[in-house]
């Protein structure tokens, strides 16, 4: 249980002049459910990007399960393949169908043939509840549907740990329900999660430690119950205030 | 004109067509590396494939197949065939129009589908090659419908090397006929007869499949 899956340590990176994060530390160990907060700009999806591998830290250092990455010049890609990532925007390939979007790392990541794919495809689009939509293109599917595919797609590798950028931020109200309800049951079996979202909800519902970040640091950690009812610092008071719209 | 010319003018369009075909597949055997090099390389290599386009672009095709004919025949075996020397002509610059098409249907498929396969594990091969290209070339099909067209017209130049083409059918029943614009009349007509329906239907299927894949 106290296996440290993913970390970064004093992370640090900047796109020209602007510093978008002046040294984060961060660890999820396996099981965890780590819920990422701040306000817009505050480099939380940048955060995201570089634990997930998919752009490198202008300093610092990433240890994936106690393996620091860039030293020890490992195998990104089949790094990758251990950590899921579900994005904001809608991502889905939409030349496939939601099963082929789920097959498509099965098959050429993980090397599985064509009839194993499909099986454990429809297993995990069954755990997402959209085995009956498994033959539908992205385009006719809603944008909630689609994110719950990009959930099964990351989820169906077996990953050591998913990690979440706002993926209902670009999303109508009443479709963000179906995905936190989603993500939810993922919490709940276990799966080790890091979450960047403004759902406060589901934060307090299965976080087992929230992270407020703002300009770059982060300011305040803890159990939910800390952060989001009794926060210290007077910035993290002021967003959970705008966002509670109090 | 009698009806064994217009069977003669006819004799002439497999020749036009086996140059536009061949030309078509050099060009898109060129292209396609070109529009990857043209996003990946170094910026010499990418230098390179930008000179290579701009040049095969501002040359008439009339001069380039002149020149590899007439110009190169002396000294390269291969242009010592006139059908060859047209079919290589039309290839290289179909390769710099058809590098072009795929950039731009490339460019459209988006940054967030290639981060998805990229978080996925895939090498970045594996990403064009399951992800990007199956897209890109949905969004070119109308791009390559007008190349065709456009290498299918342009064969015609062919005939100043001496093919034995459509034009050159025409040019041939014309002067054994005395008839001016009959046999030219029947090429035009047999051009449009084949460009119209292959451009509309790669036009037709480029929608269809948008349409499904939600494309732009």
């Amino acid at each position: 249980m106290e296996e440290i899956i993913l970390e970064g340590r004093r992370i640090k990176k900047n796109y020209g002049d602007l510093e978008v994060l002046r040294g984060i530390d961060i660890s999820v160990k396996r099981g965890e459910t780590k819920v990422i907060i701040g306000p817009s700009g505050s480099g939380k999806s940048t955060l995201l990007r570089i634990l997930g591998l998919l752009e490198p830290p202008t300093e610092g250092e990433i240890y994936f399960e106690g393996r620091n990455v860039y030293a020890e010049n490992l195998d990104l890609n089949k790094l990758r393949a251990k950590i899921g990532f579900v994005f904001q925007e809608p991502s889905l390939f939409r030349h496939l169908t939601a099963l082929g979007n789920v097959k498509l790392g099965l098959r050429y990541v993980l090397g599985m043939s064509e009839e194993e794919a499909t099986k454990k495809a429809l297993e995990t689009l069954r755990m997402v509840h959209l085995e009956e939509w498994k033959d539908h293109y992205p385009a006719q599917l809603s944008g909630g549907q689609q994110q719950r595919v990009g959930i099964a797609r990351a989820l169906a590798m077996d990953p050591d740990i998913i990690l979440f950028d706002e993926p209902t931020a670009s999303l109508d109200i009443e479709l963000t329900w179906e995905v936190i309800d989603t993500m939810k049951e993922l919490a709940k079996r276990g799966i080790t999660m890091l979450v960047v979202t403004h759902e406060l909800g589901f934060a307090k519902e299965v976080a087992d430690e929230i992270i407020f970040i703002d300009n770059g640091v982060i300011l305040e950690s803890g159990p939910p119950e800390e952060v989001l009812y009794n926060p210290r610092t007077s910035r993290a008071r002021e967003f959970l205030k705008r966002l509670l719209g109090e | 004109m009698d009806p064994q010319d217009l069977f003669f003018i006819l004799q002439g369009l497999p020749v036009t067509l086996s140059i536009s075909f061949l030309s078509f597949l050099i060009g898109f055997l060129i292209g396609i590396p070109l529009s990857i090099i043209k996003q990946h390389s170094a910026i010499g290599v990418r230098l390179l494939a930008e000179g290579y386009e701009k040049i095969l672009r501002g040359i008439p095709v009339l001069v380039l197949m002149l020149a590899f004919h007439f110009g190169l025949g002396g000294i390269i075996p291969i242009f010592r065939d006139p059908y060859l020397s047209a079919v290589i002509a039309l290839g290289l610059r179909s390769g710099a129009y058809q590098g072009q098409i795929f950039l731009g249907a490339i460019n459209s498929v988006g940054r967030n589908q290639m981060m998805a396969a990229i978080s996925l594990g895939l090498t970045r091969w594996q990403t064009f090659r399951h992800v990007i290209l199956p897209q890109a070339f949905i969004v070119a099909l109308p791009g390559l419908g007008s190349e065709i067209s456009l290498l299918i017209k342009d064969s015609s130049y062919s005939f100043i090397l001496g093919v034995l083409d459509l034009t050159k059918h025409a040019d041939i029943v014309r002067r054994a006929t005395r008839s001016f614009l009959l046999p030219y009349l029947t090429a035009a007509l047999l051009y449009i007869m084949v460009t119209f329906p292959i451009a509309n239907y790669l036009d037709k299927l480029g929608s269809k499949f948008k349409t499904k894949y939600g494309l732009r």
